[in-house]
């Protein structure tokens, strides 16, 4: 197709042909699929390869986070999150569930080693085998919702089944 | 791509409270010339106050019944008051507004005090004026049930939206 030509119209026809921003500073060429940015990483439409979201933060804080974000959703049953927080929350809350089916001693020290309130602990173990004992995984709902309004953040409810 | 696109059923309303029905007539309820729409977010402190509501239809001889229910109450995680009734409005002529029907049961303004609440407003058709009387207590009102004894059929309008209590001390601001 076209060279790399740094003329407005050239992108601007592209543009319209495929729907997407080109990068000037990255390749123009439409068969790859990442672009490449300023400080040299790549980034990709599509999700190959990743296996653990990051949260933008480092190892501890992320592992604080999703910790105070399940005991809040267990205890709320509803919460209102940003998107990535939402899914990558998901995992957690369903091995907090899936724990409390279980029911022994051992289980229930493992989840009280995770949740940061001890009441909530106990009430799920109480109430989980009744509430969701026919249900196999899939314990947690998003719902997309508008965006915050500081950030632009796109935003979702979390929900216990 | 998603197989529900209807914001009732995503939001499990249809599910919760009510079984799936067709929209056939228009209902807008606004609070302070906030327009409801499904899902959207109002602070307790704006819905203070009983809203305006407005619902279409064509014949003024139709009356319709107007219930607001809150499915979550006292938490959504453990919603053994479901539902809350807030609000119960009968005999409303089509094409006009609350302010034409009967109060059964008055306004009371929503005060989660834990979780978000979802607070939905059900429109059914009545088969002509009758009287509906209102239930002893406001909690653990079915709204299927009370269609069922009233013979209000299916309803004709569903919307709802989402209300959390707004942070006091140690909330976080958004």
């Amino acid at each position: 197709m076209k060279g790399a030509r740094a003329e407005k119209d050239s992108y601007a026809e592209m543009e319209l042909l495929f729907g997407q921003q080109l990068d000037p500073l990255g390749n123009n060429d439409y068969e790859h699929t990442f672009t490449t940015i300023d400080n040299g990483g790549r980034i990709s439409a599509m999700r190959h390869g990743r296996r653990v979201p990051k949260l933008n933060r480092p190892p501890d804080q992320r592992k604080a986070l999703l910790r105070a974000l399940t005991t809040q959703l267990l205890k709320h049953g509803r919460i209102k999150t940003t998107r990535a927080r939402a899914s990558a929350v998901r995992k957690y809350v369903d091995k907090m569930i899936t724990l409390a089916k279980d029911g022994s001693l051992h289980k229930r020290r493992q989840a009280l080693g995770f949740i940061y309130e001890k009441q909530i602990v106990h009430a799920l173990f109480a109430e989980v085998p009744e509430r969701y004992g026919e249900r196999n995984g899939g314990y947690t709902r998003i719902i997309r919702t508008l965006p915050r309004r500081g950030d632009n953040a796109p935003m979702a409810y979390i929900e216990l089944v | 791509m998603r197989r529900e696109r209807d914001p009732l059923a995503v939001g499990r309303v249809i599910g919760d409270v009510l079984d799936s029905f067709t929209k056939s007539v228009n209902l807008s309820v606004s609070y302070n010339n906030r327009e409801v729409s499904n899902g959207c977010e109002l602070k307790p402190s704006q819905v203070v106050n009983q809203p305006r509501v407005d619902i279409g239809g064509d014949d003024l001889r139709a009356f319709h019944t107007l219930v607001m229910v809150d499915p979550d109450a006292p938490s959504p995680s453990d919603p053994n008051l479901k539902e809350y009734l807030h609000w119960l409005v009968t005999d409303i002529p089509a094409t006009t507004g609350t302010r034409f029907g009967q109060e059964v049961m008055c306004y009371e303004s929503p005060r989660p005090s834990m979780g978000i609440h979802r607070m939905v407003f059900v429109l059914f058709r009545q088969m002509g004026r009758q009287t509906v009387y209102a239930p002893g207590w406001r909690q653990n009102f079915n709204t299927k049930d009370f269609a069922e004894l009233y013979n209000l059929g299916s309803p004709v309008a569903a919307v709802y939206f989402n209300c959390q209590r707004e942070s006091g001390f140690g909330g976080r601001r958004r």
